[in-house]
């Protein structure tokens, strides 16, 4: 995907805590490791999507450490954020914008904003240039919010339920395209599900989270050779959780 | 850098919005110009600034609740651009709106005056269009700061107690001037027109700051 892969930091997530109302985020811990998928799997409201936007800072912790190499999320913002690429559950934001205006404008914040993958990423992603981001559909918002989020080559890419709402072609592309980033770039890729397809079909790790605690992270080849043949990741899920 | 790609964005995006604000706000004042001429000589100047107040609310609603809404904010926050520079951009693109928008009714205004159409207001002088120009954005500042402080809900709510409390001030100014000995201060302010506008700057200025300071520290930021 990329001409030259460079060394990439791991994201480092360390006893994040946040209250937000009556929902608790408790000493969330793990690393995101490059050239890695990780699934942070859990039911609706388990904190998955909290835990992301803690990490980019739209929501505040109460305590803990989020870092990027020698960046911290909160004290070197601009420069964790660089190197991050987000990819929100919903958008339907600028819908007078067309995709090509989107890309210039988001463009213009990134110094190594690649031009040359970002024109490919539309190709190969089948988005017309001129269409405005409100005649298209939740699939293909999901596919512009990707390029924009890729074409700065980030060292981290975070995806709150990058498939939900998308037709099964949809999933499957954006699902390979995920491997693919993590695998040929090096990029640490964690998203969010609940689905256990997806997981098993695509993730090199799983962290699983319940009621604001992390209640599993292992890796899932681990998990595979170290249980009986018969294992499989939703009996492991549904036991973690029940 | 920052600041200004954001704001270039939000005068791209509220172009088309813009246009039709104005024309809204021309046909709401004459029609009521129309309809009850004999009013006209004593609220002519008041009901043009009362006017250009529904478009200070209509661009912070466009430029701010909006985008918090369909979680356009939230996307910014995911650019590499710090919470200050988002505030600051919202704040400059808003006061360029306000002025604008306020300079464009002052203008068919002063055109009007002196094409001899409108007979009961004021000269324009500089020193009106800078106070008006200070108001709409005092009152621009207002509904901004509630809308960044607040999320959209809960922002309904906080405009009525403050528009109370704002007129009790202005209800019981003598004895609150008298209360914190202020007598000297304020005639000097009433005296110094320029420099009331200035204090009026000061206090823009001071909100835009409090602003920036505040949302490092709220919750969720959009």
């Amino acid at each position: 995907m990329t001409e030259a892969n460079v060394a990439k930091d791991s994201l480092i997530v360390d006893r994040l805590s946040a209250r937000l109302g009556d929902f608790q985020l408790h000493e969330i811990s793990f690393k995101l490791e490059p050239g890695q998928v990780t699934a942070l799997l859990g039911h609706n409201g388990a904190g998955k999507t909290t835990t992301l936007r803690l990490i980019m800072g739209i929501v505040r912790k109460d305590s803990g450490l989020v870092s990027l190499g020698s960046f911290d999320h909160q004290l070197d913002e601009k420069e964790f954020k660089r190197r991050i690429g987000f990819v929100q559950e919903e958008s339907f934001f600028y819908s007078g914008m067309t995709i090509a205006e989107l890309v210039a404008f988001v463009s213009s914040f990134y110094c190594d904003w690649n031009e040359d993958l970002s024109q490919r990423l539309l190709q190969m992603l089948d988005l017309p240039r001129d269409k405005k981001l409100g005649q298209l559909s939740k699939g293909m918002r999901t596919k512009v919010g990707l390029v924009v989020a890729l074409s700065h080559q980030p060292s981290v890419l975070l995806l709150d339920e990058p498939t939900s709402g998308l037709d099964p072609r949809a999933k499957a592309e954006a699902l390979r395209l995920l491997q693919r980033v993590a695998h040929d770039d090096a990029t640490a890729v964690l998203f969010s599900t609940h689905n256990l397809h997806e997981v098993d079909q695509i993730a090199d790790r799983v962290i699983i989270v319940d009621r604001g605690r992390v209640l599993a992270n292992e890796g899932l080849s681990n998990l595979r050779s170290q249980n009986a043949k018969s294992w499989n990741l939703e009996q492991y899920y549904l036991e973690l959780v029940s | 850098m920052n600041i200004l790609r954001l704001i270039a964005k939000d005068v791209r995006l509220q172009s088309y919005f813009f246009l039709p604000l104005v024309m809204l706000e021309v046909a709401g004042y004459l029609t009521y110009a129309l309809q009850m001429p004999s009013h006209m000589p004593g609220v002519a100047f008041g009901l043009l600034h009362g006017v250009a107040l529904i478009g200070d609310f209509l661009i912070c609603f466009r430029t701010m609740i909006a985008e918090e809404k369909n979680r356009a904010l939230m996307f910014i926050k995911t650019l590499p651009v710090s919470t200050a520079e988002i505030v600051v951009a919202k704040f400059a693109v808003n006061f360029l709106l306000v002025g604008l928008n306020t300079g464009i009714l002052l203008a068919l205004w002063g055109g009007g005056r002196a094409l001899g159409l409108i007979e009961v207001a004021p000269h324009l002088t500089i020193q009106l269009v800078a106070a008006g120009l200070t108001y709409h954005c005092l009152s621009n500042t207002f509904f901004l700061m509630i809308s960044l402080l607040f999320s959209s809900e809960r922002a309904v709510w906080v405009p009525f107690p403050a528009l109370f409390l704002i007129m009790s001030v202005i209800v019981n100014f003598d004895r609150i001037e008298i209360a914190l000995n202020m007598e000297a201060f304020v005639a000097l302010l009433r005296r110094d027109n320029q420099l009331f506008l200035v204090l009026l700057w000061i206090i823009i200025y001071g909100s835009v700051a409090t602003c920036c300071r505040i949302l490092q520290y709220k919750r969720v930021f959009a």
